[in-house]
């Protein structure tokens, strides 16, 4: 009776292998349409009062979302990066004070970019983070205090085009 | 643009620059060799050699094919990466150059066939019509080339043209055009014998040949 | 192929020789126009080919693509052969009932979560998040459904001091034409503003 258990446990996880092998995603390989990218990355100083944001208004409408405390967003700089190669250190508008740096990974299904960030302020790392990003999902970090307000990193995956 | 007809001036500058084409190929074998014997031997500085020499050539090769710089980095590493693997494997048979070339082609197409961009063996006729491989294409009576060609916009549907080629056709001419590959060379890299490529070649020109035609009427 | 067509691919190329030239001549001669028209037509479309594709092109951050490849193969070949004490214990271990139920437990959850959503994006974007800085706390580090962005929150940093001008120095383009590990950093005006150098901690040096 127990071989018979045995043998009935043995088929129960070849049959869960199985189902796990045709359906679990194979994460590091992009099985989608190709997609031409780049990496667009920006520093956004975060406050409250009467001023007018100056960054895009689809920007500025997910600020407000994930950042629901603050109600202007002044873009303090950015920029597009065309060509971002596995492995390689990236850096988003720096600056004596505080640094974003993303390394690809590779690509991942649903078209997006697997990173590896990490947030600097001088020369310590203040956050490391293993994440993916996708197409018109963008990753925003909200980091030190600036003046009346906070400072933040967006960084989105575009087309090149 | 000027395309003159080739006279016994070009033809003869064409044959010192052939020689001189033979003689760094000639020198190039042999420092190759070198460097194959020394990775053989278990020297990676020798094949870090072969890399700084031939990264441009493979890096070209698979950007010329799938146009994207970040998967032609990724993909150009793992040419050289296989090409360690393989390395004591090769006999030397062929020039190192047309050996790794082949481990190029089998990379990109590896690649090409994941990403579902091939459009697979056969020509690819969105541009025009398809015509009787077996027939002769009789030329339209078009001006001059030069007069037609200057304008830029033409110039982008021939290259559009080029892209719409299948990859094995695609493939075959620019090693011809742009590497200079003899017709051995060619079969040697894409792993198909030099009547296919011959084949490939007269038909990719035909191909095209019909598309500027097209361009010129319109 | 047929034998003209052989004729003219080897004839374009230039790789007619011996009796190949002799039967060339013959098929030329009975209508040089045509042939004229192919080898013209060639002669734009090599034009073409050396305008748009190169036969050489230059690997961005080269010294470092060499690394890589290097790297790789170390890896590859670098995995240590495991003792055969420990094979045994693995192989015995792998043999028991006990871990088979338990890890067919655990892909069953594993499968029963992953499922795919029916627009095959799943939200979950981040794997992991933390601070080497005991000082920071990570408020949080979450998929922000309502804002369509994933979203870190953290507290405890060093504020930035209020005479930093960022503003100043509004960032709008880069480039890596330096050297190596140099990346320069230019504003609205084309003002080189920064240069920012990884050091060999990979640490960020801004000049």
């Amino acid at each position: 009776m127990v071989s018979d258990m045995s043998n009935k446990l043995i088929i129960l996880v070849f049959c869960t292998f199985t189902i796990f092998g045709l359906t679990a995603s194979a994460e590091e390989e992009n099985t989608e349409e190709y997609l031409d990218s780049a990496f667009w990355g920006a520093l956004i100083y975060a406050k409250n009062g009467k001023s007018e944001s100056t960054v895009a208004r689809d920007l500025e409408i997910k600020l407000k979302k994930a950042f629901t405390s603050f109600e202007a967003f002044e873009l303090l700089g950015q920029h597009t990066q065309k060509n971002v190669f596995k492995e390689y250190v990236n850096w988003v508008v720096p600056s004596e004070e505080i640094n974003l740096g993303f390394e690809s990974k590779g690509r991942v299904k649903n078209n997006g970019v697997k990173l590896l960030l990490k947030l600097w302020r001088k020369k310590k790392v203040i956050l490391k983070s293993d994440l993916s990003i996708y197409p018109d999902k963008p990753v925003m970090i909200m980091g030190p205090k600036w003046r009346e307000g906070k400072l933040i990193f967006v960084l989105e995956l575009r087309s090149k085009n | 643009m000027n395309f003159p007809l080739s006279d016994s001036s070009k033809a003869v500058e064409r044959l010192n620059q052939n020689e001189e084409s033979h003689d760094t190929k000639a020198f190039n074998k042999e420092r190759d060799a070198e460097l194959v014997e020394r990775c053989q031997n278990g020297d990676y500085s020798a094949f870090d050699e072969l890399i700084t020499l031939y990264r441009g050539k493979v890096y070209a090769m698979i950007y010329n094919m799938i146009r994207n710089d970040a998967d032609s980095w990724d993909l150009a590493q793992d040419v050289f990466i296989k090409a360690w693997k393989a390395l004591p494997k090769f006999e030397g048979r062929s020039a190192f150059f047309t050996w790794l070339y082949r481990i190029t082609h089998n990379v990109t197409y590896d690649w090409t066939r994941k990403r579902k961009i091939s459009s697979a063996g056969e020509f690819d006729d969105r541009i025009v019509n398809e015509a009787d491989p077996a027939a002769m294409a009789i030329p339209k009576v078009f001006d001059s080339p030069d007069t037609t060609l200057e304008r830029e916009e033409v110039k982008n549907k021939i290259t559009d043209a080029i892209d719409t080629l299948s990859p094995d056709h695609k493939e075959v001419i620019l090693l011809k055009e742009i590497d200079d590959l003899s017709y051995q060379e060619i079969a040697d890299a894409v792993g198909c014998s030099t009547g296919t490529v011959m084949s490939r070649l007269f038909y990719a020109r035909k191909k095209l040949k019909e598309i500027l035609g097209d361009i010129k009427n319109d | 192929m047929t034998r003209e067509e052989e004729l003219i691919t080897r004839w374009i190329d230039g790789e007619l020789n011996g009796q190949d030239d002799t039967d060339f001549k013959k098929l030329y001669d009975s209508n040089p126009d045509i042939f004229d028209s192919f080898k013209e037509d060639a002669g734009i479309y090599k034009q073409v080919f050396r305008d748009h594709y190169e036969s050489e092109k230059e690997v961005p951050y080269g010294d470092f693509f060499n690394s890589q490849i290097k790297k790789k193969i170390l890896e590859e070949n670098g995995s240590p052969s495991t003792p055969s004490s420990f094979l045994s214990d693995m192989i015995q271990w792998i043999k028991s009932p006990f871990t088979w139920s338990a890890a067919a437990l655990s892909f069953c959850l594993i499968v029963f979560f992953n499922m795919p959503s029916e627009s095959g994006f799943s939200g979950g974007t981040i794997v992991s998040t933390y601070s080497p800085d005991a000082s920071v706390s990570i408020v949080s580090a979450e998929f922000n459904e309502e804002a369509n962005a994933t979203v870190i929150v953290l507290e405890g940093l060093e504020p930035v001091p209020n005479e930093t001008d960022f503003s100043g120095n509004h960032i709008v383009s880069y480039d890596r034409q330096g050297p190596p590990g140099f990346v320069q950093f230019y504003n609205k005006n084309d003002k080189l503003v920064y240069i920012l150098e990884t050091d060999e901690y990979g640490q960020p040096n801004v000049f």
